[in-house]
């Protein structure tokens, strides 16, 4: 157990290329963290950093309260579970799983008890004679969860590790290392691509872009308040709608004008837009946050039409894709709402749940 | 009609096709066959014709072949030269290649490219540069003259082999295992040689081939009775004012056996290995 601290890091591979600037983090003791973000923002370069497979060009990395900039991964108490498993081919689960201990001259005993104690704990105790090659990607992913387990690091670093699975294994084994995190009580540092992992097992999320951390907070807050475009963009599923719209003074009041709709922005927000009078901005709205139904539609504030053109029912949900003040749409209503393709849809925009952004900035005005 | 005609012309491709490859199998195997066959002939027999099949085989040639040449000797010596300069080979490139395909230093293609390039100069252009070398270092008409030699002759290809086999092996499984603690020689050593397994097999094999065949060197680098390998013994039989072509069928039966054993057993792993490797990465 152990906090991770990155201070001022920059990574610089052979060649110049700066892949990480200076990027600061402090991960806390049993934390959860996830690093997302597209390929080769250096999520992974950064783990890799910790695990000490990457050197660290500049900066400073503690794992507790120890430099270990220059400390080999070995000695570094760290377990990392990767992407394609690296379970080692000639050894059979068992063998794999207790070869750590075995390093470190671990008495048999308890590296049996050890070595069955995980197994179990990850219902594997049946395959602990076989070869990995024997194995399903589930059943493989479970041996590298154990392998790491066994040793109970102070770190565990996980690299992508549900990404070569399907997409159910993939549902099943994220509860998994939910729950393992739960009853392991160790730092996690977990990196993806994917948003809906991060969203569900994070207890802090990193979003990265171009070895950059854009934004450091809980899922909820990821959420609910993007720092930038791109956070807003990328947390979230469907994504966020962007629309292009104006801040105009209406009254002495902020307004934000879509083509020929005016949304009001609730009193406590107005402050904000200070100085924004007739700027051109950049309208983020949540699919969910448009209401074909309800006391929102009733009150006829923020109301705005959608031409749809194609609606695609999810089950619970409908996703209409459509047009408004043209520019595409998504919006995600129940599915009792009905809207043919060609009909148009009325909706009220949920006003207290827009964010707006910069265009020139991309920051967030307000959210 | 047509459908007929395609039919016919198909055939009779088919029927060329078998020919031709029948034609290649018997071009390959003859001479082997023919030498066996023929070890077990009589000296008139053979002379008196060629490809007849022996009228009552005898293992006259095999006694005298014995009793000829010190071939038992010769196998003995050739068997402890394949061996050890076949281990010392494996194990010494398995570490070069290792390196080569792992790390990253200064002037390494170079290096790797100028070692290659030892698999393009004829061997006959060693012959005296390496025999002045054997003779300086006293290793003059020795066992360990000749598995030095055949331990660096085969280093070329053995290293090609091995490179493309750890450059197959993803990276991952060497930080695995440096994350669970092992260090540079231990991943080497229990992880990714085990790993290396298929591309060792016929690096091994081929070394073992060459040098159990190699004669040129055998014959350069050696006098008397104590190096001698089994190629050598073949030259009893001509050398003689008596052609015993029997006994000198029968040395050349007993000198390539091994071989043929070695090649059979591991050919599948061979043949694969010789082409994997090479694409991935």
């Amino acid at each position: 157990m152990a906090s991770i601290t990155l201070k001022h890091i920059q990574k610089v591979y052979p060649g110049g290329v700066k892949v990480i600037e200076d990027l600061n983090l402090e991960i806390q003791d049993r934390e959860f963290i996830v690093l997302v973000g597209p390929s080769g923002c250096g999520k992974s370069t950064t783990l890799r950093m910790i695990a000490g497979l990457e050197e660290v060009s500049g900066g400073e990395l503690y794992i507790g309260d120890r430099l270990v900039n220059e400390v080999v991964p070995k000695e570094r108490d760290i377990a990392m579970v990767f992407q394609n498993y690296a379970l080692y081919p000639h050894m059979t689960v068992y063998k794999n799983m207790a070869f750590a201990l075995k390093l470190r001259k671990t008495d048999k005993a308890l590296i049996d008890q050890k070595v069955h104690e995980a197994a179990r704990i990850l219902d594997i105790e049946h395959l602990l004679n076989r070869k990995p090659r024997a194995l399903s990607g589930g059943q493989r992913q479970r041996v590298a969860l154990g392998r790491a387990m066994v040793r109970d690091p102070k770190v565990f670093l996980l690299d992508e590790p549900l990404s070569n699975l399907d997409a159910k294994l993939r549902t099943q084994m994220r509860t998994e290392i939910t729950k393992l995190h739960k009853r392991l009580q160790t730092t996690f540092v977990y990196v993806t691509h994917d948003q809906t992992e991060a969203m569900t097992m994070g207890d802090r999320i990193v979003v990265m872009k171009e070895g950059v951390i854009q934004q450091v907070d809980t899922p909820q807050n990821l959420y609910d308040a993007p720092c930038n475009l791109f956070v807003a963009g990328f947390i979230g599923s469907p994504q966020m709608n962007f629309m292009d719209a104006q801040v105009r003074l209406r009254d002495g009041k902020y307004v934000v004008a879509l083509g020929p709709y005016e949304l009001p922005v609730s009193p406590e927000k107005q402050a904000a837009l200070e100085g924004y009078d007739g700027k051109n901005v950049t309208l983020g709205i949540r699919p969910e946050d448009f209401h074909a139904e309800g006391a929102l539609l009733a009150d006829g504030d923020c109301i705005v039409e959608m031409q749809v053109d194609i609606a695609e029912l999810m089950g619970a949900d409908t996703y209409f894709h459509g047009v408004c003040a043209g520019t595409q749409l998504n919006v995600r209503a129940p599915s009792h709402i009905h809207a043919p393709a060609g009909s148009l849809l009325r909706l009220a925009v949920d006003c207290k749940k827009m964010h707006l952004f910069d265009q020139e900035s991309q920051q967030a005005i307000l959210n | 009609m047509s459908h007929m005609q395609m039919t016919t012309k198909e055939r009779v491709l088919c029927v060329l096709k078998y020919l031709f490859l029948a034609l290649c199998v018997f071009v390959a195997l003859f001479p082997i066959i023919w030498v066996i066959m023929s070890s077990f002939k009589t000296n008139a027999e053979i002379l008196s014709n060629g490809v007849a099949l022996p009228k009552t085989p005898s293992l006259t040639g095999y006694r005298n072949a014995l009793t000829i040449s010190p071939i038992l000797n010769y196998f003995g010596h050739s068997i402890i030269i394949t061996t050890v300069s076949t281990v010392l080979n494996v194990l010494f490139l398995a570490m070069a290649a290792y390196v080569f395909a792992r790390c990253r230093f200064r002037g390494r293609d170079v290096l790797y490219f100028i070692l290659s390039l030892a698999m393009v100069i004829p061997m006959t252009a060693l012959l005296h540069p390496v025999y002045s070398v054997i003779q300086a270092l006293g290793l003059y008409d020795t066992k360990t003259g000749l598995i030095l030699v055949y331990t660096a002759l085969n280093l070329p290809m053995s290293l090609l082999i091995l490179r493309g086999t750890f450059l197959s092996i993803p990276r991952a499984l060497e930080e695995a295992a440096y994350v669970d603690g092992a260090g540079f020689v231990r991943t080497f050593f229990q992880i990714m040689l085990p790993c290396a397994k298929g591309g060792l097999t016929s690096a091994a094999v081929l070394a073992f081939l060459q040098s159990w065949n190699e004669f040129t060197f055998a014959l350069v680098l050696t006098s008397g009775q104590d190096a001698r390998t089994l190629p050598l013994s073949l030259s009893y039989f001509t050398a003689q004012f008596s052609f015993d072509y029997p006994a000198m069928f029968a040395a050349v039966t007993i000198a390539v056996i091994p071989s043929i054993i070695v090649f059979a057993v591991f050919q599948e792993q061979v043949v694969s290995s010789l082409t994997a490797g090479s694409v991935k990465e």
